[in-house]
């Protein structure tokens, strides 16, 4: 097939990676703080993917949004702990009311590059007051504590090994989601759009309502990746939701590689073992990302997806 | 079937278009000569909705569309080329021509997760028959960047034939081809007349907008100065006047 438009997700490539990533439980079974590891990073490897797409693919800069992966998390826990709903419609609620805010800061698409880089943070920052501020809600500084495990299909996921495998699903299904959609002609309008946005206009391409639909889109994500955090932890707080995530979401996509869907997963996991070993240094931590960010940007603008990007290129399977 | 009304665009205090009233009838091929910096291809982009009008209307099969944004302009049914080729060089031709489709079927998420099979197969008959109207045969895989000039010109056209047009504005379709391609490109334009395409070109060869066109509108200095057929518009002194200075009196 010459045509790179609507390419098949399954290949021998793909389903290898999935059976490796499906035995990792069995693999760390007697390691309980790695399996933590693994499924918090299986969290931010979600988020890192709906940054990618909205970031990577669309070229909008989004600053705020663990804003909304923390309307999910808050969501997702006043309704099963105030509201006793079950966790598959809290759940679904959480990706709802992310898309709402997503859908009130919408207008904002209308701005220009760092007019509208700067509103998305702004808004982030706002996210974060309300978390901070409307303790009635969210409990404050102090954080939402008892956040039950889900029951899923009758059984209830306690077990961080079993938690690993709804992550795991999750994950799954958000990047075929995405994957489908870039070889679509969806994905083929946002690939235009980024060379072209004058030819794009003038071919029918609604670039407004396309970015709109990107926002909203990357938005549930970070909704389900909330919920599924707070459900995990049982406990969430507000620094989790505040800009310093978004930053650290942004460099997993930039160190995974800009436009890179593999990449982001890497990411993702290279940030949280990095954070993981660096927690001692407390708030200094960001000292060390900062750095990091400016020299990746310098030396290695395509991300770790471009070192492998040539052997990738030379594979069996693309031929 | 296109209809200007006393269009006008200020660029701070320059006049560009200046109060140009055209009327175009369904299946007419029009021509828009004048000299450079006349407002043709301003005139272009105001029909096509690039830049907003200062002043005046523009309608569209009988609707007005001056407060339209371009893409829903192409959703009524109006397609343009641009002088320079405007396509996506790091696409492949196949996908240069399918982002046409948007004017017709805006991309959707539900297209991205049902139904891929059939739209695959309706998307690749349609993008192989409009490349085989524009007769460019190359291999749909490769970039877009890689083509010649006058194939990029073709794949262009051949994207916005993708949105189906009822009229199609076309911005100096002949400049940079030679003689084989621009017999081509009249060959392409008799077909879309054929098929009840209304045609609107701007061209500064004479030759070619003098046979090809049904009517001539002239511009100068953003004003319409003459309009009418091949042979009023070259008799029409302004026109001599405009074209070739006052002390001239031959003909274009």
């Amino acid at each position: 097939m010459t045509v790179s438009w609507l390419r098949r997700f399954w290949t021998p490539a793909s389903v290898a990676t999935i059976a490796i990533l499906a035995a990792v439980p069995v693999l760390l079974a007697h390691s309980p703080y790695h399996l933590f590891l693994v499924n918090t990073i299986a969290v931010f490897a979600m988020l890192a993917l709906g940054l990618q797409l909205v970031l990577g693919y669309g070229g909008i800069l989004q600053l705020g949004y663990a804003g909304f992966f923390g309307l999910g998390a808050y969501t997702s826990a006043i309704l099963t702990v105030h509201h006793g709903w079950p966790f598959a419609a809290a759940f679904v609620a959480a990706m709802a009311v992310a898309v709402g805010g997503a859908v009130l800061m919408s207008p904002i698409v209308r701005l220009r590059d760092v007019n509208f880089a700067m509103a998305t943070f702004v808004f982030g920052l706002i996210l974060e007051l309300v978390y901070n501020q409307w303790s009635a809600m969210t409990n404050g500084p102090i954080g939402f504590r008892g956040i039950p495990a889900p029951t899923v299909f009758g059984m209830t996921v306690l077990e961080p090994q079993h938690y690993y495998y709804l992550l795991f699903a999750a994950l799954l299904a958000e990047y075929i989601l995405i994957f489908r959609l870039l070889h679509s002609p969806f994905g083929t309008a946002l690939r235009a759009m980024r060379e072209n946005e004058t030819a794009c206009r003038t071919s029918g391409v609604d670039v407004t309502r396309m970015k709109v639909t990107l926002l909203l889109v990357s938005s549930a994500i970070a909704g389900a990746a909330g919920s599924l955090l707070a459900h995990m932890n049982g406990f969430v707080s507000p620094p989790t939701f505040g800009w310093a995530t978004s930053v650290a979401v942004l460099m997993m996509v930039v160190l995974g590689g800009v436009r890179s869907l593999p990449g982001a997963i890497v990411g993702a996991a290279v940030i949280r073992i990095v954070v993981e070993q660096t927690s001692v240094l407390g708030q200094h931590s960001n000292i060390v990302f900062g750095v990091a960010l400016v020299l990746f940007m310098a030396f290695l603008p395509t991300g770790l997806a471009g070192l492998t990007g040539g052997l990738a290129a030379r594979a069996p399977w693309r031929a | 079937m296109l209809e200007t009304e006393r269009v006008s665009k200020h660029f701070d205090g320059l006049v560009a278009v200046d109060a140009v009233d055209l009327s175009i009838e369904r299946g007419e091929i029009r021509g828009i000569v004048g000299p450079n910096g006349a407002g043709k291809t301003t005139l272009f982009n105001l029909v096509s909705g690039l830049y907003v009008v200062t002043d005046g209307r523009i309608r569209l099969a009988g609707r007005d569309i001056t407060a339209v944004s371009p893409h829903a302009r192409v959703a009524a049914g109006l397609g343009r080329t641009f002088q320079t080729p405007q396509i996506f060089p790091e696409l492949s031709i196949f996908d240069n021509v399918a982002v046409g489709q948007a004017g017709t079927r805006p991309p959707s998420l539900r297209d991205a997760l049902v139904g891929r099979r059939r739209l695959r197969q309706e998307m690749r008959t349609s993008v192989e028959e409009t490349l085989a109207y524009v007769r460019l045969s190359v291999d749909l895989g490769a970039l877009a960047g890689t083509l010649s000039f006058a194939e990029q010109k073709r794949l262009e056209l051949a994207r916005v034939l993708m949105g189906g047009p009822a009229v199609v504005l076309l911005d100096e379709p002949a400049a940079g081809l030679n003689r084989g391609e621009i017999e081509a490109l009249v060959r392409l334009v008799g077909e879309l007349h054929a098929r009840g395409v209304t045609v609107v070109l701007i061209e500064h060869n004479m030759k070619l907008v003098m046979g090809l066109c049904d009517r001539i509108t002239v511009l100068d200095f953003g004003r319409k100065i003459a309009e009418g057929t091949a042979d009023e518009v070259r008799r029409d002194p302004l026109v001599v006047t405009a074209y070739l200075g006052r002390s001239a009196g031959a003909g274009v």
